[in-house]
Parts: structure tokens; sequence; C-alpha cells
């Protein structure tokens, strides 16, 4: 990926959480809200492999912790992780124009983060109560930002090719 | 299912010429030559892998993964040791993306408006188009004098509270209005940020309330802008009594499947309550002035709406229910110490 491949992914991510913290925040479904920048992170680790994803997902986490003022690492654990994972996934691909893989990436990371951060927050500051409810909202979260996870991967897959940090579909290039 | 995706827009004219120069079938086109055998062998190969990306050397990923968790764990570690509260460049960050984040916010609500309007006036196509021209600009209109008759409503239902909210030694006090500018929702953090900072007057640790009663404290502060804690949080207490009573204790909340529930515990046995009797911070502070509440004395909190009368227990527990409406919380009040300002 060139220099400015890699600028233009890092401030699509930058973007994605500035979109998280004042639009997707607001858009309440009960208790839920569509997590955008976990879907961004899955389809660039999906698009571009497990070393970018978990640095992706590393800098979302980082970021979203910044921009909205909480404590700063366990988004970033598990960004790492669910970047890391879904990359090694996406490496394992055949073929991109297929529906399954990005939807099940959205809703794998969707579900992980949603879990997954708060688990960390638990271990690392055991307050019973913060573990209530997680389940129901992290499934309501999930279908909600499922719903999304194919435009944001085309989305994402477009602005990508146009930064020429991945390949066309097609063209058999390494980018 | 196959192929349910639209194929990106081939960029290069070499991606459908052939080794030999000649154009190739879609099918074939899909093929790189450069990456690995795809699994399952010929047949595989034959569809093509369209994921054409260099994958990193082993030892490399592994230590990019590595590398990256550790540092993940060091920010955790660094960050609870101020009991997860915001460092120094979260703040300055936070300073400097708070007036993006309020500007994307305010934009988005014109755009929210201008869907519904979009989704109207599409549904109504049977209707003469002057008509749904003009009914979607009443409606437009209608929605617009709505907005602006409930921005007056919680602004005069602020100052009448403003004119007539009082508490024990409010003269050692400031108030200081603030709009709410970020909500962090949902059932695990229970925070907010607002649109007024230490060079307001605001300070760390400064009751904050809403036309009604408490709702939380200011956990940090920037110049121009402070997060503010929500007594719904499980992490908060607030020290409390019961007007008219001598019934007193901490009070906390519970998450019951999900939904939170205010309870006052260790009130002994022998307190009076009764359901519909109020419930105001305490401003408890212990005889030699060590330990003394954040929350001054005289601070509505909540209603009565259960009391637990189970004799085999030391203490009673008394179920509140909030006077704030955490679902909207627009603009709130800060109640800043002018002691405390002025050292």
């Amino acid at each position: 990926m060139s220099f400015s491949a890699r600028i233009t992914s890092v401030l699509l991510v930058l973007f994605a959480a500035l979109l998280q913290v004042s639009v997707a925040y607001r858009i309440e479904v009960g208790d839920a809200y569509p997590d955008v920048l976990i879907l961004v992170v899955a389809a660039i680790a999906l698009l571009t492999g497990s070393v970018s994803g978990a640095a992706h997902g590393f800098l979302a986490g980082v970021a979203i912790a910044l921009f909205a003022a909480l404590p700063l690492g366990p988004h970033a654990l598990v960004g790492t992780l669910v970047g890391y994972t879904i990359g090694r996934v996406g490496e394992a691909l055949i073929t991109d124009d297929h529906p399954a893989p990005p939807l099940l990436a959205g809703v794998f990371a969707t579900l992980a983060m949603q879990v997954g951060r708060p688990l960390v927050e638990f271990l690392v500051s055991p307050a019973p109560a913060r573990v209530d409810g997680l389940l129901g909202q992290a499934a309501l979260v999930t279908v909600i930002s499922s719903m999304l996870a194919l435009p944001v991967f085309l989305l994402v897959r477009r602005v990508l090719v146009a930064a020429n940090a991945i390949a066309p579909l097609g063209s058999g290039e390494a980018a | 299912m196959r192929s349910m995706l639209p194929r990106t827009p081939r960029r290069s004219k070499r991606a459908n010429v052939s080794a030999t120069g000649g154009p190739v079938a879609p099918e074939a086109s899909y093929v790189d030559r450069r990456s690995r055998p795809a699994r399952g062998g010929a047949g595989a190969r034959a569809r093509g892998t369209v994921f054409p990306r260099r994958r990193a050397a082993v030892p490399v990923r592994r230590a990019a993964f590595a590398g990256l968790i550790i540092v993940s764990m060091a920010l955790i570690t660094a960050s609870y040791q101020g009991e997860g509260e915001p460092s120094g460049v979260q703040l300055a960050v936070l300073e400097v993306v708070s007036p993006i984040e309020r500007g994307m916010s305010r934009a988005w609500d014109p755009i929210a408006g201008a869907w519904d309007w979009t989704g109207r006036l599409f549904s109504a196509t049977s209707e003469n188009p002057e008509l749904k021209a003009e009914n979607a600009d009443l409606r437009e209109q209608l929605r617009f004098s709505k907005e602006q008759a409930d921005d007056n409503e919680r602004l005069r239902r602020a100052l009448a509270f403003d004119e007539t909210f009082t508490f024990p030694n409010e003269s050692a006090y400031d108030r200081i209005w603030a709009s709410v500018t970020v909500r962090q929702p949902g059932a695990v953090e229970r925070s907010l940020v607002i649109d007024r900072g230490s060079s307001d007057g605001v300070q760390v640790n400064d009751p904050v309330m809403v036309p009604g009663g408490l709702i939380g404290r200011v956990m940090s502060v920037t110049p121009d802008y402070a997060r503010v804690g929500l007594i719904l949080d499980d992490t908060q207490a607030v020290s409390a009594a019961v007007t008219g009573s001598e019934a007193w204790g901490v009070l906390k909340t519970v998450s019951t499947e999900g939904t939170p529930t205010m309870q006052l515990r260790f009130v002994k046995q022998s307190a009076e309550v009764a359901k519909d009797d109020q419930v105001v911070t305490s401003g408890f502070a212990s005889k030699n002035g060590e330990l003394r509440s954040i929350y001054p004395k005289g601070l509505p909190i909540g209603i009565v709406t259960n009391v637990g009368n189970d004799p085999a227990d030391l203490h009673k527990t008394v179920q509140v229910t909030p006077f704030a409406d955490f679902d909207r919380i627009d603009e709130v009040m800060i109640v800043t110490s002018k002691r405390r300002s002025s050292e």
C-alpha cells in the first residue's frame, strides 16, 4: 500500500470515528445504535489483510476513545483483535463478489466489539451491573449494524480502490 | 447468492487483456497470477482470486499483531490507573474535535428532517403536485414551529426552575447553564459532554441538574467542555436523605434485566419512610469535616416508589424514581461552589 493510500485509509477510519460519535450514537433504537466504525474496520481488514486490519482496528479504538472521552485501551484492544481476525479470514478468501463474507465480517465485528469491550472493562474494573443487559444490547446493535454491513463494505472498497490501496476487482494486481 | 455484489469497474485496460495481448473472458480476468493458488486446486484457481493483496511475512505479521496488543494493554493500564478518567491528551483532543462533533450533530438534524420530508413526498404520489409541494412545505413549517415550540417550552421550564429552585446555603454556590453536545447512549456508559468548561467556572465534581432534579456530577473539564457522569452509572453513588424523616443512606443505581433502578441503601430499619416521600441530597459531612459529600444538601433527586420492609434485613432498601428524565437531557444546570472557584 502506498503512503497516500495509507493516509486515505487512516482518514477514512478517523472520519468514521467522528461520524460514530456525532451521528451514529444519536440514532438510537431502544438502547442500541449502529456501530459504523467497527463495520469500516471490518471492511478494511477484509480487503487489505491481517496486519492492516489490526492496525486500523487499533487506530479506530484509540480514535473513538479520544473523541468520546472514554477510557483508552479497551476499544483499541478489541479493535486490534477484530481487525486481525477478519484480516486473516480475508487473506484466505477467494472472491469478494459474494455478499456473505462482508456480511458475516460485519456481524462478527459488531458482536465482538459489543461483547468484548465491556468484558475487558469488566475485567479491569469489576462492576457487576456493567454486564447486565449486555447481550440484549449487543444483539440489537448487531442486527442494526448488519443491515449496514454490505453498503459500508462497498463504500470502503470503492474508496480504497480510488486511493489505489487495493487493486480494482478483477485486475489481478497486488496493490 | 454468488455475484450479488456489484463488481468494481475495472480501472486498467491491462485487467481485460490476456498475457498474449488478446481480450480475456470476465471470469478469467479475476485470476491473480501473483497470489498463492486458491484453495480447492485448479477448479478454484479457474474462478480466480480477487483479493489481490500482499500478505505480510509471518514473523512481521505476528510481531505487528503482538506489538499492537501490547500497546493496547499498556493503554488500558495507563488509562485505568487514573480510574478510567480521560488523560490530558484525551482532553486536548476532545477540545479540538468537540466543535467538529457538534457541527456534524447539527448537520444531521436537517438531514433527518429532509429524509422524513422526502419519504412523505414520495408517498403522496396520487395527489396533485402543487398540493404535494404545498403540503410538504406546510409540514416543514409545522415541524420547524414544533421544534421551536419544544425549544421554547424547554427553555421556559429551565428558566422557571432557575427562578424557583432553592436549596440550603445556596448563596455559597453559582449556577451555570450548559447545553449537551455529545451523548453516550447504551446500558454500559452513562455520561455526556456539555459545552461549558473551566473557563466558565465549571469544576470537577460540581453537581449537575436538569429542571426537576439531580442527574450527576462533572467528571472532567477542559477550558470549554466538560464530561458529566450520570447518577444512572452504577459506579456513581450519592449520599441522600428522605425529606421529613431521619432516613438517610447511599443512593446507587442497579440494573435489573438491563433496566436501571435507583435504590437508597443502608437506611436504618427504625427510620420511617413512606411512598411518595421526596429524596434529596443529604450534604453529608463528618464531624471533623474531613469527609464531606460533593453534593450540597437539599438538591432534589426523586421520589420514593417502594420501601423494602423485611424485618429480617439489617437495613431498609428504598426504591427511588428520579425526577429527571434521563432520556431527554438537552440543557443542564451546573451548581458550582463559589469558595472552590475563588481558591
